[in-house]
């Protein structure tokens, strides 16, 4: 009978807190139901992976293969390989790169004394997150492809080069070429986020190292930074859940015949195998590796964080 | 467990709404009302690309005939996506118009399977023209669906006299005045062209001029590097752009990586890479890109799509650049110039790759199929390909003679054709055979009018400079006609599963002619090649040939029964 009330009584608590906070639900709603409904939903659509699926029937209706679409990912051909490396390897780089670099960029616009001049700089520095990669490809195309671009035609110009470099075609130079778009793609976003940390930090610290005599080099170590650490670790943290997920749109303007055993990520393999070549049981299959791995990832550098600096978002 | 679930509402809500959404996979359309008797009957159609002037048919002169006769017009919805991507979308969901165009046998069996495309052997039991037309292809078509009809293809039935469909390599002619008219052929003569041509045009109209310019970013380009084994004497390229090719003088399907046109073709290109010749954008160009580059006269060729250079002849008129228009000539490998074999120059029986169903979404199938049985007929196929007697063409001496705003408009108004209504009822079918009167029912591919009408003025003094007596003599004369029909209805189910080994052939194809093409130099390319066959030889591509080839036996003794 206790049990009985205590549960009715935590119960009638549940919709009392709901109905005081039902403002905020209703806010969160939306949010709530698109993520439902576009990320969970879909999950249901992992059953064909198992499954010979066939077009035009439903999900449910194939034949049950089990693990053999996994198999064929990691045994038939070296696909498997070349797809996690390049994957891995533009990703990290462009986290480590991107967050280092707007890390520092960060500071550096800290110290620019003219509030317009700060602003202009990070007008000017957000403006490529906004762009389509359609269009940032057709701006790349036009300063460096091989013949025509305009940088290419300039180094050629000035004698530094016999002929232009195929950077967008040539296979070498596609984990630099990604790897530098992402950073000026970035810089401004994550430049923004790391300025607001900075404006955090209490100005009377910076007064109390003036008296102490630290220059802006010794404020930038000693205050600054420390204040910053804990947003790059989140940022970091958040970002290694993505570090699987390049974006196809990306991938899609950036991959050509030559440089493919480079170049080609999880989102464009899953794409090529998926949509182009209508194998969708098998990148499906591929696409819940993808996901399997995130996790992983995500809550294994979660734990070294909490580990190693004592900070985790999980 | 039920008070677990009442206690997890959440995770509970969660699992109900993923089982709930799913249950039913693919959409269904309810079925459609069919129009009222007698009443007109309007067809949306999806159109690849887009028409200027015309949204439905019978604001067309051909169309307003149609729209009279049989009380139909057709709505053109303009797409521009990639069509077999749109096709599966479609299937998906369920949602596909009532007649479609569709591209591959692999996709029509998917339609066939899912209870798509409706059957048609009804309607052609009781047809007055449809099966005299087609009996060569009703057999074929037949194939793709155990027995029964469902599709019928464009462009068929074919002759190999009317209108030969050749792509080689589009040369640039003010270059070939410059040399003296030279009539290329092999690779040493292309190579030998190509650079004294840069060597005398460094500039063309103040950018660098590039030697050949080729689409390869395209979904297709890649296949491109293969095209080579149809200009010899032996081989066919079988269409579908996977791994085989067919061996017309064996009559078997073989590997068309290790074919030795193909490597001699990819050889050829890295050649003209290594010369400088090739331009080192070709890998991320597509067809636009390759289309501005010959607009601007800037490439002296283009290798396969012609179709880019008929645009760029029109750019280059208007451009005030009339002498660099591009014309068609032949190319071989230099080993296929010197044995000078008869080329098989592909007839085609069948095209799965063009192909439409009429689909169960249609409102009144008996209808759509009564227009298809008459346009099947010599009136209709008169009336479709060549347009109304006393405004497209007169009749002299029992021959269709084109009359002048046909030919002006022809030649001078790039909307003429859709404005008319030519080339926009490609789902009704176009025979590309001599009607009953012994000409071409298109009169555009007839040989007394067929380059007075197409070619410019530019054009045809190239070919006559030349020695030629039309634009496809060459082609006419050293080509043999070589029916494509059944060859094309072999495909590998995409539940075999050497299907996906298939798909992986091709894929490891285009990666190898892409490595071997930037290859350095010839000690690179050797090297190169070595450890590409090494790697191409554990994936046993066999496997798949020979499975072609088991399907292609099965298929030829179930036709003989």
């Amino acid at each position: 009978m206790a049990n009985v009330g205590s549960a009715v009584k935590s119960r009638n608590g549940v919709f009392r807190q709901m109905a005081n906070q039902k403002y905020l639900i209703m806010l969160a709603l939306p949010a709530f139901v698109l993520t439902l409904v576009f990320s969970y939903i879909p999950l249901a659509g992992w059953f064909i992976a198992f499954s010979d699926y066939q077009l035009g029937f439903s999900f449910f209706s194939g034949e049950w293969t089990g693990l053999k679409q996994f198999r064929l990912f990691f045994g038939e051909t070296s696909d498997a390989f070349n797809i996690i490396r390049n994957t891995f390897a533009m990703n990290i780089m462009s986290l480590v790169g991107g967050l280092g670099i707007a890390f520092v960029f960060s500071l550096l616009i800290k110290e620019v004394a003219s509030g317009k001049a700060k602003r202009l700089i990070q007008i000017i520095t957000f403006f490529p997150y906004f762009m389509s990669w359609v269009i940032l490809y057709s701006v790349i195309y036009s300063l460096f492809s091989t013949s025509s671009g305009a940088i290419n035609v300039f180094l050629v110009d000035i004698g530094i080069l016999k002929e232009g470099l195929n950077i967008l075609g040539d296979k070498k130079y596609s984990w630099t070429l990604i790897v530098l778009v992402n950073i000026w793609n970035t810089l401004g976003y994550n430049s923004v986020i790391f300025l607001a940390s900075i404006s955090n930090v209490p100005a009377d610290l910076y007064e109390a190292a003036s008296i102490d005599g630290a220059g802006r080099l010794q404020k930038a170590i000693s205050i600054t930074i420390p204040y910053m650490v804990p947003t790059l670790l989140v940022l970091f943290i958040m970002n290694s859940g993505w570090i699987l997920n390049s974006g196809l749109d990306q991938y899609f303007v950036f991959t050509n015949p030559t440089n493919r055993p480079t170049m080609e990520v999880f989102d464009m393999y899953i794409y090529r195998y998926g949509i182009k070549l209508m194998n969708y049981s098998y990148a499906t299959a591929v696409g819940i590796i993808k996901a399997i791995v995130s996790i992983v990832i995500l809550y294994g550098v979660n734990m070294l964080s909490r580990r190693l600096s004592s900070r985790s978002i999980i | 467990m039920f008070s677990y679930l009442k206690r997890h509402r959440l995770v509970s809500f969660v699992v109900l709404a993923l089982i709930g959404a799913n249950v039913y996979g693919s959409g269904g359309k309810e079925a459609a009302k069919p129009p009222a008797a007698g009443g007109l009957y309007t067809v949306p159609i999806l159109y690849n690309g887009a028409l200027a002037t015309v949204k439905k048919s019978g604001e067309t002169v051909i169309g307003k005939v149609i729209k009279e006769k049989f009380g139909i017009e057709f709505e053109f919805i303009s797409m521009t996506s990639d069509a077999q991507e749109r096709m599966n979308m479609m299937l998906a969901a369920g949602d596909y118009p009532e007649i479609l165009r569709i591209e591959g046998l692999d996709i029509i069996s998917k339609y066939i399977k899912a209870g798509a495309a409706l059957p048609l052997d009804d309607f052609v039991a009781n047809s007055r023209y449809f099966k005299d037309r087609f009996k060569e292809q009703i057999p074929l078509w037949k194939l793709t669906g155990n027995g029964k009809l469902y599709n019928w293809d464009w462009l068929e039935p074919q002759q190999f006299e009317v209108g030969l469909d050749i792509n080689d390599v589009g040369v640039r002619t003010d270059v070939l005045e410059q040399q003296g008219w030279p009539n290329l052929l092999s690779e040493d003569d292309y190579v030998a062209f190509l650079k004294k041509g840069l060597a005398d045009n460094p500039v063309t109209n103040g950018q660098k001029t590039i030697g050949m310019v080729v689409p390869f970013a395209e979904s297709w380009g890649m296949s491109l590097t293969n095209v080579m084994i149809e200009k010899g004497g032996d081989y066919i390229d079988t269409g579908d752009n996977l791994s085989t090719c067919w061996n017309q003088a064996e009559g078997r399907f073989e590997d068309v990586f290790l074919n030795r046109y193909t490597q001699e073709n990819i050889r050829f290109f890295n050649r003209l890479y290594r010369e400088g010749l090739l331009d080192k954008e070709c890998f991320t160009d597509f067809g636009t890109q390759v289309s501005e580059k010959l607009n601007s006269g800037r490439a002296l060729s283009v290798f396969y799509t012609l179709w880019l250079a008929g645009g760029a002849n029109s750019e280059l008129i208007k451009s005030g650049n009339p002498g660099m228009q591009y014309i068609n000539m032949p190319i071989r490998t230099n080993a296929q110039a010197k044995e000078n074999t008869k080329r098989q120059i592909r007839v085609e029986i069948t095209r799965p790759f063009d192909s439409y169903i009429i689909t169960k979404n249609a409102k009144d199938p008996k209808r759509l199929f009564e227009l298809l049985d008459w346009a099947s007929s010599e009136e209709g196929q008169v009336l479709l390909q060549s347009g109304v007697e006393g405004i497209h063409y007169t009749v002299k001496d029992g021959k269709r003679v084109p009359t002048e705003a046909f030919v002006t408009g022809m030649a001078s108004d790039p909307e003429y054709a859709e404005k008319n209504g030519f080339n926009i009822f490609s789902f009704l079918g176009a025979a590309k055979t001599f009607a009953a009167d012994g000409q071409a029912y298109n009169l555009l591919l007839d040989a007394n009018f067929r380059d007075k009408i197409t070619l410019t003025e530019r054009q045809m003094e190239a070919y006559k400079k030349l020695g030629w007596k039309n634009s496809l003599e060459y082609w006419l004369k050293t080509g043999v006609s070589a029916p494509v029909g059944l060859i094309a209805r072999v495909v590998i189910d995409q539940d075999n599963e050497l299907s996906m080994l298939n798909q992986k052939v091709t894929q490891f194809r285009y990666q190898a002619a892409a490595t071997l093409i930037t290859a350095a130099s010839e000690a690179e390319y050797k090297k190169l090649l070595a450890g590409i066959l090494e790697d191409y030889k554990k994936l046993n591509a066999q496997r798949v040939i020979d499975e072609y080839n088991r399907v292609y036996n099965e298929l030829k003794a179930g036709l003989k029964n």
